[in-house]
């Protein structure tokens, strides 16, 4: 037998594509699977939820109440309920007639401007936007946007959504923990914006029937976003849209609705 | 963020560093290929009768390489898809052709000239914190290296030559 000496070439058992090329497909093609099954998921929660009876969802979280005087409130201060608040709110839930709860407000002792609501019927309002609102109807929009998460059943989404999302991601497990965190935050922090200014247009409709205007509604957020420098990171993972797009979003849907922006407002409430 | 940070910096510098070792590596293997074109290495069990054949031993040979950050993660994201992890194939192409070198040079250095009965065997090295992960691969290589004698004189027992371009893989000899 002959020995024949050849030179072969050795290198067809490496695919020709470029490591960089494999690795951006990939991260595409993981986010969009990804993205997909989250939006398959979330949009379940959103069908179903709003399907649970308010009533029942009153007594899912009846044990929540924030009206007890709280030594540290999860760190951020002490709560004390104020009874002018609450009945600024009453007057407000009046325009909901669904509404079935008897709302528990309270103030909270911090310099920190928020304004949160709490499942249960609790709205909590910071001292600090306590100070800052200059009139009777930049408050009321305030405590009419809390209402309006109770109204459009944002904290059973955002509780189904968190669960789903949490079970979804762990599938995928801890290997690919980066870049499944990313597209958990970009896609479900969307939903979050949508509820808010969801939130924030029931808010317009409970302040027009209330005042028969909508002006001073905006001024909050014209005076937050003189504070906010956003870059584009920040728009999409935020859970709030930026504050220029929401004065915006409140203006255009105003004018749609024929609600007037202008009108005088009334003066500051007296709270303490 | 700051996990996604460093996740990102982490694939930066083992992309390159990892880019970088690989095209040495194949370098060296090229060149050393290069110098082993004329010892004949086979799988066949038993030699060709008309072979005179004398001295035969029993060589072995191994290389251990490690998967890289920038490797692993891609071919996480892969395995969601199916189809070639593009990043695994020239780590197991290296570690293969490299082991089958180490052993020509290992016969080479005793003094045969000829490797019989190749064979090949692979195996995962876990990594000791999370065992189900593998930190590399492990190619062992094994043969048996002859010493052929070559009838220098008769040249038809010996073609270097590039004679038959219709015989490409050099079968009917």
């Amino acid at each position: 037998m002959k020995y024949k000496v050849k030179f072969a070439d050795e290198s067809v058992n490496v695919s020709k594509v470029h490591p960089l090329k494999e690795f951006a497909t990939l991260i595409v093609g993981f986010s969009i699977l990804l993205a997909s099954i989250l939006f398959i998921a979330i949009s379940f929660v959103n069908i179903v939820a709003p399907l649970v009876p308010l009533k029942t969802e009153k007594a899912m979280f009846a044990g929540l109440k924030t009206t007890t005087v709280q030594e540290n409130f999860y760190g951020l201060g002490r709560v004390s309920p104020n009874i002018k608040l609450k009945a600024l709110v009453d007057k407000l839930a009046q325009h909901w007639p669904e509404n079935p709860y008897d709302f528990s407000v309270a103030v909270l002792d911090s310099e920190i401007l928020n304004a949160m609501a709490f499942p249960g019927g609790n709205i909590i309002v910071s001292q600090g936007l306590l100070d800052e609102v200059e009139s009777e109807n930049e408050l009321a929009f305030v405590l009419a946007h809390e209402i309006g998460h109770f109204h459009n059943r944002d904290h059973l989404k955002s509780l189904g959504r968190g669960l789903l999302t949490s079970i979804i991601l762990g599938v995928f497990g801890k290997s690919t923990e980066s870049l499944s965190n990313v597209v958990g935050i970009v896609s479900t922090s969307s939903y979050s914006r949508k509820a808010e200014a969801s939130a924030d247009r029931f808010g317009l409709e409970l302040v027009q029937a209330q005042y028969g205007n909508v002006s001073g509604s905006t001024d909050l957020f014209k005076k937050l976003s003189k504070n906010e420098h956003n870059s584009l990171v920040q728009r999409y993972t935020r859970s709030h849209p930026i504050s220029k797009l929401r004065i915006q979003e409140m203006i255009d849907y105003a004018e749609k609705r024929n609600y007037s922006l202008t009108e005088k407002l009334l003066p500051k409430l007296i709270i303490q | 963020m700051a996990q996604l940070i460093i996740t990102l910096v982490l694939l930066l510098i083992t992309f390159v560093t990892g880019n970088l070792i690989e095209r040495r590596h194949y370098e060296k293997i090229k060149m050393r290929e290069l110098g082993f074109i004329n010892m004949l290495t086979t799988n066949f069990e038993n030699i060709p009768f008309d072979w005179d054949a004398s001295e035969a031993r029993l060589v072995t040979s191994n290389i251990v390489i490690s998967l890289d950050y920038f490797k692993r993660f891609v071919a996480n994201l892969r395995k969601y898809f199916g189809g070639n992890i593009v990043t695994y194939e020239p780590l197991m192409d290296r570690a293969r052709r490299e082991a089958v070198l180490r052993l020509k040079e290992k016969a080479k250095a005793r003094g045969y000239n000829a490797i019989i009965n190749l064979r090949l065997d692979t195996s995962q090295i876990a990594n000791s914190l999370t065992p189900k992960q593998t930190a590399g691969v492990e190619i062992l290589a094994y043969g048996t290296a002859i010493k052929i004698n070559y009838d220098i004189e008769n040249k038809d027992s010996f073609a270097t030559e590039d004679e038959n371009r219709d015989d490409p893989v050099g079968i009917i000899g």
